[in-house]
């Protein structure tokens, strides 16, 4: 295992460092160059301190990852990680060694009570799954709703959000099932992902889907779209991957599937700037996690700026957004926190359609 | 400043620098044990348990998970061959899907225990593989359950066997994970255990080296700290106890050292100053003592052990006579102390020398000397021995104690008088403490207060006084304390052991000591307990007679009244033409104006002044017949007994009082019996004396009587109580239960009789009078009752009454009966009658109570103008003091008012005078 910091600043005499919580190794590589851009330009000297060893084992590398920041010298917070569950295994050791972290898209409900040096940018995932149990009885008019998810923090989160709203409609849910969050197989293991699915819609003979998946998710819409011709399925923001198995499908069965997106400021100037850096620099459209990350970097680094570096201050500066000091303008939207969550709205959108 | 070291004292460290080296020394010492401790032993020690505490769980749950995996996997084989026959068991299919999910769930919510930074890398690989492949299994078999499910029995039979497969790699995964946690375990113990072999080394070490440290620390402490401090403070402890011959060697120049010599200079000096002191002290000591003999006012003489005189004082010249010159060398004995004595003196010198234990020594004693001229004094003598050097004297401190015997034995004969004063005083005499406690009484005052002289002396006033009199008694005491007053008098009473009363006249004062302080009370006591009854007995008597005088006067106007009713009534009853109803009309107007007449005659029983009605009474048929009325009458849980004499007493009286009076004590006795009880009469002849007689009011005369005894078992009465009962109108009942007249009427009944009543009660045990009446002798009977014919007659008669309502009815009735009459308005005009000559007179009816002239000073003048015409007294109340008994020589006879026409005409036919 190696953990190697990474400058971002240069030639500063003592630079602060932001931990860098995302370990995967991501296509988006080119957007942290978007960021390192941003944070030059703030004037804050700034190191980012990375995860560098994406082949290291899974399990507890969130807490290996976050024993080594917390040991980092000259740490002053972390912006991650991705994903609930390890964003709630760094944020033990965050709160147990007093340093600020801010997750952007995690969303499960445990964040809010894992400790006061935690702030998430988004809302969590009981809230989501109300959203979406809400949506399918009210725009899509369901009346039998069945589940698939993941059996960790995030798809349990999201599966008893969707609960609790159909109980408060008097419905429930007709049937749930637990995949593996793997990727979508080819041959024998593409039936180990179908099988169940087909035996679930046999036994609930549900009109509406809904999807608390990862990686996994892709092949699940897939599946579902073609078996049952008239089935709605609706993809929470963990569902990823989906576009290339959309667009192989003709547009009256794509048009079945609905996604869960953070509903970003799309008019506003500054994410108008935002986008426009992003466009010139990768020739494509930032994603809202994106914008949500480059929003968490940048706003540590303002706490930086204005409280200097000392991390009770800047969680201190960091709770006191909305609550005696002007909310932080993000990219995402005004950033300000209430008990360390940030509610962010949602919005459903049908894949290529752009709404 | 310090002083330089001595020849002998070696050049040292301080003191402080070598006890910071040696505490420096012992604290890196420590932590360098302590060190090897914790960072040897104690981190490969956690390192070997938390490894063994991680392997035994990750072991205990792979092979919990293994075994439920094992389990679901035979079962679903099971299951897919029912679902070949068409059968396929939904439930327990069911079952399964959900037991997998669920440890789906559990293994993504918790890693293995092993998996942890710390562990290593290939350990972490074996897991994390482990856990990949036991959840691929996991998911084939939830695609097997749901191929069995759809049903698809062939893709169900392919996904089983896939997940066959998938077991065997799990299980060596897990056997690899095992073989390599006991090797890392191995490999721990291993490093444990070099780490503890080389560290006992090392503490060996280091404790052989820690020994030989401490036997040199000890050595360095015992002779750089111990020793002379040691010294030092046996030096100090000689000096403090007055020994200043003192010096201490030092042996190291170091602040021990120094101390030593500062010490060592200090003894020095304090042994110079000291003897000036000395020399000091003892010049002033001589002068002291010269003037102590000279001034002192006892005398003073030493004297050596063979008794010859040392020192005489002046007042020893003064006391003996003998000068100082001539008493010293002289033996006491044969100058001062008297011929009898010196034998034993001696006797007693010379075995005090032999070693025998003085009794004279260190005491005061009291002896008798002698003077130069051969007089003896008395004397106080205090004898203390004296060592002068290696010598032993006596000094005796010796005072003419003369005046002091003198003024003892008079104090001595003071107290005697005082004593005896005290004790045959007249009065009682008792001495109380501040405290209010009896410190001495005489026997006068223990017999007022009914105890006996030795019960009184310790006991508390407030046992002895009436509760009543306890806060004057305080508020005295407390203004005589104040010096308020000089001395106090007053009244109190004692209660006696008897529950008796006793009243006293007080004088009381405080007694102060010699120094003016107050030192106890002295009361003068004078037992006036009968004066107080006598007094009591007048104030009832003087309200029963006020009482008396105003019933007499209603009695008079009511009598005057009553007769004129009485005699209109029966004129009308012999009127001509009157109806048989008018008749008798007038004859119940008659009887209604008798009953007014018995009325009235109970009214003047309250003053006993019931006009004479005296009869034979025989007293036991008088008792019986009351205690047979009231046995009928009363409750029957009142047992009514008697107890008559033999011989029966017969008194004069009148029977209807008396008859009244024992029937009134009965009520009473019945009303204090409200639960039954026993009520007795008794009766008996007895004689009185007269101081029986003095004691009840000196009115009655000794002599014989009659006792009647009512006695019964109720309430009885308190002590205040019983003085009030015959007080007219006193009444304990309820109001509207009695008229507080019963009492007081019988009261009246008996003393109208010339006798006495006593009263014995005793609260919840009952209550007795006694009534004594006098035995009659003479006995008058008055006007036969029923006696109604009328005797008519011829004659003049002068009526006499200032009652013009009187004057005319009783003209009309002497009318009726035959006879002429003749009236007059008063006494006055009466006599003018007689003495203007009416010779047709025949008798005179006189009123004798009228204005302007009596009709008993009227009676004295026609008397003397006409001593042959007869005069009759008719009157309602008589006063008694209107001429005591000899009216009735002046009058021929008397008819009480009111009267009716028989009585009328027997008494002016019994004494109308016969004419010519």
């Amino acid at each position: 295992m190696l953990f190697v910091p990474v400058l971002a600043g240069c030639r500063a005499p003592q630079p602060a460092v932001i931990g860098d919580a995302f370990a995967e190794p991501w296509e988006g590589e080119g957007f942290m160059q978007v960021v390192r851009r941003a944070l030059d330009s703030t004037g804050t000297h700034v190191q980012l301190a990375r995860w560098s060893s994406p082949d290291a084992p899974a399990l507890h590398s969130a807490a290996d990852q976050a024993l080594r920041f917390a040991t980092t010298p000259g740490i002053l917070g972390v912006v991650g990680h991705a994903g609930s569950r390890d964003a709630i295994l760094g944020a033990k050791v965050y709160n147990s060694a007093h340093i600020p972290q801010i997750v952007p898209n995690a969303t499960s409900r445990q964040l809010a009570d894992v400790g006061p040096w935690t702030f998430t940018l988004v809302g969590d995932d009981a809230d989501e799954g109300a959203f979406l149990a809400t949506y399918a009885l009210d725009s899509l008019h369901a009346t039998r709703i069945a589940v698939i998810h993941v059996a960790d923090e995030y798809g349990n989160g999201l599966r008893d959000g969707v609960a609790a709203a159909l109980r408060d409609r008097g419905a429930l849910i007709v049937d749930e099932i637990v995949l593996p969050n793997a990727l979508c197989g080819v041959g024998p293991d593409r039936d180990v992902q179908r099988l169940p699915v087909l035996a679930s819609l046999e036994r609930g003979n549900p009109d509406a889907v809904i999807l608390a998946l990862g990686s996994s998710g892709a092949c699940i819409v897939d599946i579902l779209l073609r078996e049952r011709p008239t089935l709605a399925v609706l993809g929470a923001d963990g569902v990823v991957g989906t576009d290339s198995v959309l667009a192989a499908l003709p547009d009256d069965v794509r048009a079945r599937y609905r996604g869960v997106e953070f509903a970003l400021p799309t008019s506003d100037s500054t994410w108008m700037a935002f986008r426009a850096r992003v466009q010139t620099m990768l020739h494509r459209d930032p994603t809202p996690s994106e914008a949500l990350r480059y929003d968490a970097y940048l706003l540590l680094a303002s706490a930086i700026g204005e409280a200097g570096p000392n991390r009770d201050r800047i969680r201190e500066w960091l709770a006191s957004l909305g609550h005696g000091r002007p909310a932080w303008p993000g990219v995402t939207g005004p950033v300000s926190f209430t008990n360390g969550r940030r509610r962010m709205p949602l919005r459903m959108v049908t894949p290529g359609s752009g709404a | 400043m310090s002083a330089p070291p001595t020849a002998r004292t070696r050049r040292a460290p301080t003191l402080r620098s070598t006890l910071l080296a040696v505490g420096v020394g012992a604290l890196v010492y420590v932590m360098f044990v302590v060190g090897v401790l914790v960072f040897r032993i104690a981190p490969a020690a956690a390192r070997l348990q938390q490894q063994g505490q991680m392997m035994l769980i990750d072991y205990r749950d792979s092979q919990q998970r293994e075994a439920v995996l094992d389990s679901t996997m035979t079962d679903l084989w099971r299951l897919l061959g029912a679902s070949r026959r068409g059968t396929p068991a939904r439930a327990e299919l069911e079952s399964h899907r959900a037991r997998l999910q669920r440890m789906e769930e559990s293994a993504l919510a918790s890693a293995p225990a092993g998996l942890t930074p710390e562990a290593p890398e290939e350990l972490r690989s074996i897991l994390s593989n482990g856990v990949r492949d036991e959840q691929h299994l996991r998911t084939v078999m939830l695609a097997a359950i749901a191929a069995m499910e759809l049903p698809d029995v062939s893709m169900a039979e392919r996904m089983m066997r896939r997940a066959d497969s998938l077991d065997t790699p799990i299980n060596d995964a897990l056997a690899a994970a095992t073989t390599f946690a006991l090797r890392d375990v191995h490999a721990r113990e291993i490093e444990l255990a070099s780490a503890a072999r080389s560290t006992i080394r090392v503490l060996a070490f280091w404790l052989l080296i820690g020994a030989v440290a401490i036997a040199f620390i000890a050595t360095l402490l015992r002779d750089r700290l111990y020793s002379p401090l040691s010294s030092l403070d046996r030096g100090m402890a000689r000096v403090s106890a007055g020994e200043l011959d003192v010096s201490l060697q030092a042996r190291h120049d170091d602040e021990l050292g120094r101390l030593t010599d500062h010490f060592n200079r200090m003894t020095s000096v304090l042994r110079v100053r000291a003897e000036m002191e000395k020399e000091r002290s003892e010049r002033e000591t001589e002068a002291r003592t010269r003037l102590i003999l000279e001034s002192a006012l006892d005398a003073v003489i030493v004297i050596d052990a063979t008794g010859l005189v040392r020192e005489w004082s002046p007042r020893a010249e003064a006391m003996f006579g003998w000068t100082r010159d001539e008493m010293l060398g002289r033996s006491i004995a044969d100058r001062i102390i008297p011929e009898k004595y010196r034998h034993a003196h001696v006797s007693r010198l010379g075995a005090y020398r032999a070693g025998s234990v003085s009794r004279v020594l260190n005491r005061t004693l009291e002896l008798v000397a002698q003077r130069r001229d051969g007089t003896l004094i008395p004397i106080e003598l205090s004898v203390a021995p004296l060592m002068r050097g290696t010598e032993m004297e006596f000094s005796a401190f010796i005072r003419d104690i003369t005046e002091r015997h003198e003024s003892q034995a008079a104090i001595a004969r003071s107290e005697a008088r005082y004593r005896a004063a005290f004790e045959q005083a007249a009065v009682g005499m008792a001495e109380v403490t501040r405290d209010g406690v009896f410190q001495r009484v005489n026997r006068v005052f223990a017999q007022i207060t009914g105890r006996s002289e030795q019960e009184l002396i310790g006991m508390s006033t407030t046992t002895v006084t009436h509760p009543d009199d306890l806060e004057s008694d305080a508020v005295a005491l407390q203004r005589l304390m104040r010096n308020e007053l000089p001395f106090v008098q007053r009244e109190k009473r004692y209660l006696r052991p008897d529950g008796s009363v006793a009243w006293a006249k007080l004088a009381t004062a405080v007694v102060h000591d010699a120094a003016g302080a107050p030192s106890y009370v002295l009361s003068v006591v004078q037992d006036v307990t009968e004066e107080k009854r006598l007094e009591a007995e007048l104030k009832q008597a003087q309200k029963m007679d006020a009482i008396g005088r105003l019933a007499g006067g209603i009695a008079h106007d009511f009598n005057n009244l009553l007769t004129t009713i009485m005699g209109y009534a029966e004129l009308l009853q012999y009127e001509e033409g009157v109806s048989k109803q008018g008749r008798d009309d007038a004859r119940s107007i008659a009887t209604s104006a008798r009953r007014g007449a018995d009325l009235a005659r109970n009214l003047l029983t309250l003053a006993r002044r019931s006009p004479d009605r005296r009869e034979r009474t025989d007293v036991p048929e008088l008792v019986r017949e009351v205690a047979t009325l009231v046995s009928r009458t009363f409750d029957r849980r009142i047992d009514v007994t008697i107890e008559l004499p033999p011989v029966a007493p017969v008194i004069s009286g009148d029977r209807s009082l008396l008859h009244n009076a024992l029937l009134n004590l009965a009520l009473n006795a019945r009303d204090a019996m409200p639960n039954g009880g026993r009520l007795s009469f008794a009766a008996s002849a007895v004689t009185i004396d007269a101081e029986f007689c003095a004691r009840h009011g000196g009115e009655a005369m000794p002599g014989e009587y009659v006792r009647i005894d009512v006695r019964d078992t109720g309430e009885g009465m308190s002590a205040s109580t019983r003085e009030r009962i015959f007080e007219p109108f006193f009444s304990t009942k309820e109001p509207g239960k009695g008229t507080g007249l019963g009492l007081a009427m019988v009261y009246g009944t008996v003393r109208s009789h010339g006798g006495m009543i006593e009263v014995d009660s005793v609260p919840d045990e009952g209550t007795t009078f006694h009534l004594y009446l006098p035995l009659g002798s003479e006995i008058e009977y008055g006007p036969e009752d029923g006696a109604d014919r009328l005797i008519t007659g011829r004659g003049r008669v002068l009526v006499v009454d200032d009652e013009q309502a009187v004057r005319h009815v009783v003209s009309r009735m002497v009318e009726h009966l035959g006879y002429e009459v003749e009236t007059a308005n008063d006494g006055l005009e009466a006599v003018a009658r007689v003495e203007h000559g009416d010779p047709a007179l025949d008798i005179v009816i006189l009123d004798g109570n009228m204005p302007r002239l009596s009709g008993h000073e009227a009676a004295r003048r026609i008397r003397a103008l006409r001593p042959d015409l007869p005069l009759v007294l008719a009157s309602g109340y008589m006063e008694p003091d209107a001429g005591g008994e000899s009216w009735r020589a002046d009058f021929a006879g008397t008819v009480p008012k009111p009267y009716d026409l028989a009585t009328l005409s027997a008494v002016i036919a019994e004494h109308l005078a016969p004419r010519g």
